[in-house]
């Protein structure tokens, strides 16, 4: 049971408070050997041809313990660094000669920039789960559900929404998210040196959403 | 392939006979040929018919077997398609075999295969080239497209070519099938 | 009466089926329309899970709630889509409905019967009234 992470968006989908709490990191590694057995597109993902651990949607991370990114200015190019400098990772994965390799794959973690883009992304979701709603006076999403984990928001009056993504079993989610507001009001919106809309840099304001995480089943 | 079930209970499919089974393949390839009078023609006909049955009888797979998920590598596919699709439809588990180094091609070995039992392929080499058992090929390629997997599917022996005995037939991952995306995004 | 409405979408996004019992509100759209965007909604959740989510998952969306109606998701691994909407707390597993009237409706009825083809709307009366009589005997229905 945990809460993975805690958001807190404004009425113009900005970003105002993020924070993760539980460090999930998927990552393995293992040797292959020639032909690759995995199949990945371009983006090195996996896309099939995956064994345990190793799943499918998991992403290239290094190969042979040198970490992979895209170059941006070569069109974007999966690559990694060698002793001759950058060397295109499907090249290098193609070439017989450079079996067997190590590669690890793990599940991407989400960049500050993922984060902007999905909650952008949540507002247009939230708006047509209203639209489709087969009853009137319906909000928009207050719970979305999949196998493993829960994603919780509370939506104020005022526009705000309290996010927190949590592992399915936890409980008392809901209370957090409230008394999450109250904290923010407090230690947020209540200290005048706050400016509205801007990101909630506060140490009491941290040290309060930490301990209703660590207390969340006495909420 | 062979029954009709009525009752939708995995314990319980309605049956009909072996004899019975192989009797009407068996007329119903014949008419192929009759019909088409090309082996190469009749080949494609009974791929075509396969994998026509294999889009609807992944469904019925599928929802009896509310557990199996997506595969996630061709060794699971194997698995399944052998241990429980062929269990299922034909009533026999095939054997997985000859794997490719990267895991993308492998063999299922049937022996002995129920629809050629009975069958003796006359010497005179008009059939030489027919596939008489490509109808279950085009079933295993259809129903895996159904689950969003592009396979080559082919029959590499059959009781007509060389001296076998069983068939073997050969199954490739080509790839992925994308889902489809609704107009207007990416 | 906690069921609302009840989509069927094949894998190229088309609605092949769509009922309703005791919806309250139309979404102002075409009918056309509404079915293009729950089917982007369907897309759109299931791409924002699966980056959103931490962990590794298995069935992945399995659908939300607001604080007025439940949208139940099912999709089988051949890629056919239910939605169903129910109200906020439906009492009874709506998965296990869902599956019941994948593989004992549409199955029998639609699937097998060579002469439909899967790509167009769901015309049968038989299926339409095996459907009907699923639901209204399900707990979900009748509380």
């Amino acid at each position: 049971m945990a809460i993975y992470s805690f958001f807190i968006l404004n009425k113009n989908a900005g970003m105002v408070y993020s924070r993760e709490f539980t460090n999930v990191k998927i990552e393995s590694e293992k040797v292959y050997n020639y032909p690759l057995e995995v199949k990945l597109d371009k983006l090195g993902c996996i896309k099939f041809g995956a064994r345990d651990p190793v799943k499918v949607g998991h992403v290239l991370i290094s190969v042979n313990g040198q970490d992979v990114y895209f170059d941006k200015m070569d069109k974007n190019r999966l690559k990694m660094k060698d002793m001759k400098g950058a060397e295109d990772v499907f090249e290098y994965l193609n070439n017989v000669a450079n079996y067997p390799v190590q590669l690890k794959f793990g599940r991407a973690p989400l960049t500050t920039n993922d984060k902007l883009v999905l909650t952008g992304r949540f507002f247009g979701l939230y708006s047509l789960a209203w639209q489709l709603s087969p009853v009137a006076h319906s909000s928009g999403i207050e719970q979305i559900e999949t196998d493993q984990n829960r994603l919780y928001c509370f939506h104020t009056i005022t526009g705000f929404k309290f996010i927190a993504i949590t592992d399915s079993r936890q409980q008392n989610v809901e209370n957090f998210l409230r008394k999450s507001y109250e904290i923010f009001s407090d230690y947020g919106l209540k200290n005048p040196f706050y400016l509205n809309d801007q990101p909630i840099k506060s140490d009491l304001f941290d040290f309060h959403i930490q301990l209703s995480v660590d207390n969340i089943d006495r909420l | 392939m062979s029954k009709t079930s009525g009752k939708y209970n995995v314990t319980d499919p309605r049956k009909i006979s072996y004899e019975l089974f192989t009797l009407t393949y068996g007329s119903f390839v014949m008419q192929l040929i009759k019909d088409y009078e090309d082996v190469d023609e009749v080949n494609k006909q009974l791929d075509t018919i396969g994998y026509n049955m294999g889009n609807r009888m992944i469904e019925d797979f599928l929802a009896r077997n509310p557990h199996i998920s997506r595969c996630s590598d061709f060794r699971e596919t194997a698995e399944v398609l052998s241990k429980q699709a062929f269990k299922m439809f034909l009533g026999i588990q095939p054997q997985v075999t000859n794997w490719n180094n990267s895991f993308d091609e492998f063999s299922l070995i049937i022996d002995p295969n129920p629809l050629t039992e009975f069958v003796e392929f006359p010497d005179h080499g008009k059939f030489e080239k027919l596939n008489y058992s490509q109808i279950i090929c085009g079933a295993i390629r259809g129903a895996l497209e159904m689950v969003q997997l592009k396979v080559e599917c082919n029959l590499k022996t059959d009781q007509n070519k060389g001296d076998s005995t069983y068939t073997e037939i050969r199954i490739k991952f080509v790839e992925i099938i994308q889902d489809a995306i609704p107009v207007g995004e990416d | 009466m906690a069921i609302y409405n009840f989509y069927i979408f094949n894998r190229e996004g088309q609605c092949i089926y769509y009922r309703e019992w005791n919806r309250s509100k139309q979404s102002g759209l075409n009918q056309e329309q509404e079915f293009k965007q729950m089917f982007g909604l369907i897309i759109e959740m299931k791409s924002f899970v699966t980056k959103m989510s931490p962990t590794d998952l298995k069935d992945g969306f399995l659908g939300f709630k607001t604080n007025k109606y439940k949208m139940n998701y099912y999709e089988t691994p051949s890629g056919l889509k239910f939605v169903l909407n129910t109200d906020v707390n439906p009492l009874g597993n709506t998965r296990e409905l869902l599956h019941q009237v994948y593989e004992q409706v549409l199955l029998p009825t639609v699937i097998k019967n060579v002469n439909v083809n899967l790509q167009e709307p769901i015309k049968s009366t038989v299926f339409e009234n095996k459907l009907e009589d699923l639901i209204r005997n399900s707990t979900i229905f009748k509380n």
